[in-house]
């Protein structure tokens, strides 16, 4: 039964006792029996069987609320201020008094009528009526505290109706929908008995090299062998970005062992080619140069002695396992061919340390987690490192690598 | 004589790697260009104070790192961001094609408030994207849209000062003038600046 409607500029004040920042929207306001429901637009407040409601954004309900004139509230003139029972405050304005007189009145009337049908209901004296209405304000606040991630579903679905069935009913779709989540086998498990299964990107450099029985992964090779046949010489390459949708196919095909081809005009973006292959490193759980070696690498690279310097960052790329040196190498060796174009691509051994220092080495995880705010500044620092890194390991790559 | 800011808003450049973030900055900062930039890191932001007749705004200006490695950076910036210039490059359709997710991105974290203007950088240089290419685009996500170049400086500070006078209009917009005395989608709004009046539109507000 509809008391009431039409356009209204409106804005939360307050809500649950906060002080809220304004934000007038004009929206197509509706008016029940013991609600008040917000519509982006008129259509979304047509009323069918399956949504007896519309869509409303947002709804207020009016039972114990109270409303009146705002006085210093806003600088806008014509302006209402309706306080509900359970701490919300919202302004309501339309540019033509009359109008908002009208909804003015409609509201106190229905807020009246609300407050004698609990009366008539409960049979109870007005005292008793602020008390029901604290009652029902615990307990809505009760559920939302358990429930707060359907919190917005809930909203929309249910506030207009709030009676005891319902509660009871939804309840038990609560549970219901509980276990079902609980019951959900986790990605860990999914992964152990094959179903989820990580074929080349984000699959472990060491087991994606097993199953292909080789020591550099085919599809770096593949890659790399594009980038030298035609993308030596292109401006910014490695530094330019793909087109990430295309990007994505690319890697949904060599997912899912589709024969690929580079060398077709599908992939003619050269830049696709190259961010393929920085997603590849990227999703490595573990990056090429392992985490256990990250600080090391960072001591080695901090000596002010250059034979020893060299001598501590040759050992420790020895000491990398078989497949990660091979692949480094593999990948260093490609830089280099890409450096030494850099009269025509700009890709100065500077430019390859920045885009793939945090690609090829990161720092162990448990750091950064432990302190996720302290991102920042401690970033920063390491971020240097990662790049100071390679930029000596490509500069000096003959004598770490080949000698 | 040294003023004081009236009010400062939190503006940050978007955009693929290599479209000309940091040298858009650059020129608008300090007014100069290098035509050898290294790939931006980590993030770095410039103060610059803007006078008007309206009155001094400063603007905080976020420079960001486009390679995909930092993809997920930038979000933390996007936080209570006034403003968002997300650029593209003219003489790269792939930069164009990109801006779509870097729209979701920019929703995703800085929510539908902050105001979006779309930026086609190198105008300088031969293009390969079209002016109505970059506008239909900007339109679709109800970004404001302009073409600049941040090597010879055609269009920087006027976009920088629209940006502004939009987040001023809009603050004032929240303060209590109702919202329909804002400027309606599409219209043409005047940015004046060094005795030029620059026309552009506006696709959202």
């Amino acid at each position: 039964v509809i008391e009431r409607q039409g356009r209204l500029y409106w804005t939360k004040l307050v809500e649950a006792g906060k002080k809220q920042r304004k934000n007038w929207l004009q929206q197509w306001v509706v008016l029940l029996a013991n609600n008040l429901l917000f519509y982006k637009d008129q259509k979304q407040a047509v009323m069918t069987k399956s949504t007896p409601h519309g869509r409303p954004d947002s709804s207020c309900d009016l039972r114990g609320a109270v409303v009146d004139w705002a006085r210093d509230k806003s600088s806008k003139k014509n302006v209402l201020e309706l306080k509900t029972v359970r701490g919300l405050s919202l302004l309501l304005q339309h540019e033509d008094i009359t109008t908002i007189q009208k909804w003015l009145t409609a509201i106190k009337v229905t807020i009246q009528r609300a407050i004698q049908n609990t009366t008539s209901i409960n049979t109870l004296n007005l005292e008793s009526i602020k008390l029901q209405n604290r009652n029902s304000r615990d307990r809505d606040e009760d559920d939302e505290d358990d429930h707060k991630k359907k919190k917005d579903k809930k909203k929309k679905s249910k506030a207009p109706s709030r009676h005891g069935s319902d509660a009871k009913n939804s309840d038990k779709v609560r549970s219901k929908l509980r276990k079902f989540i609980n019951r959900r086998p986790t990605m860990e498990s999914l992964q152990e008995r094959g179903i989820i299964k990580e074929t080349v990107f984000g699959c472990p450099l060491e087991k994606l090299c097993e199953k292909e029985q080789t020591h550099i992964p085919n599809f770096i090779k593949l890659c790399v062998a594009e980038v030298e046949r035609r993308g030596l010489e292109v401006d910014g390459i490695y530094r330019v970005s793909g087109n990430l949708s295309h990007v994505q196919k690319l890697r949904y095909m060599i997912d899912r062992d589709e024969p690929v081809n580079l060398s077709e005009p599908e992939w003619e973006d050269i830049h696709l080619v190259t961010g393929a292959l920085k997603m590849f490193l990227r999703e490595l759980p573990e990056p090429v140069i392992p985490f256990a070696f990250f600080d090391k690498f960072v001591t080695a690279c901090k000596m002010q002695d250059q034979p020893q310097r060299l001598k501590s960052t040759k050992a420790l790329v020895q000491a990398l396992p078989a497949v990660n040196r091979e692949t480094l190498t593999y990948l260093m060796q490609h830089f280099r061919r890409v450096v030494e174009r850099s009269s025509q691509n700009r890709m100065q051994i500077q430019n390859i340390a920045i885009v793939f220092g945090p690609t090829l080495l990161l720092k162990p995880p448990e750091d950064s987690q432990s302190r996720p705010d302290s991102g920042g500044s401690s970033m920063a620092i390491y971020m240097a490192f990662q790049n100071q890194i390679i930029d000596y390991m490509l500069s000096g790559f003959e004598s770490i690598f080949l000698k | 004589v040294a003023k004081t800011p009236d009010r400062i808003f939190k503006v940050i450049l978007v955009g693929d790697s290599n479209v000309g973030k940091s040298s858009a900055i650059q020129r608008f900062c300090f007014n100069t260009f290098s035509d050898d930039r290294r790939p931006t890191l980590d993030i770095t932001f410039q103060m610059k104070t803007i006078v008007t007749a309206q009155g001094v705004t400063s603007l905080q200006i976020w420079d960001s790192a486009g390679q995909e490695r930092f993809r997920s950076v930038p979000r933390l910036y996007f936080r209570k961001a006034d403003g968002v210039m997300l650029l593209y490059d003219v003489t790269n359709e792939t930069s164009l094609k990109n801006v779509r997710s870097w729209i979701s991105n920019i929703k995703e974290s800085a929510g539908n408030n902050a105001v979006i203007m779309l930026l086609g950088n190198k105008v300088d240089k031969q293009r390969t994207v079209t002016w109505e290419e970059g506008h239909a685009v900007a339109l679709q996500c109800k970004a404001v849209f302009l073409e600049i170049s941040a090597k010879s400086g055609e269009n920087v500070p006027q976009a920088f000062e629209a940006l502004t006078r939009i987040l001023k209009e809009r603050e004032e917009g929240d303060m209590g003038i109702p919202p329909s005395t804002g400027t309606p989608l599409g219209e043409t709004i005047e940015v004046t600046s060094n005795n030029r009046t620059e026309r552009f539109d506006v696709a959202r507000l």
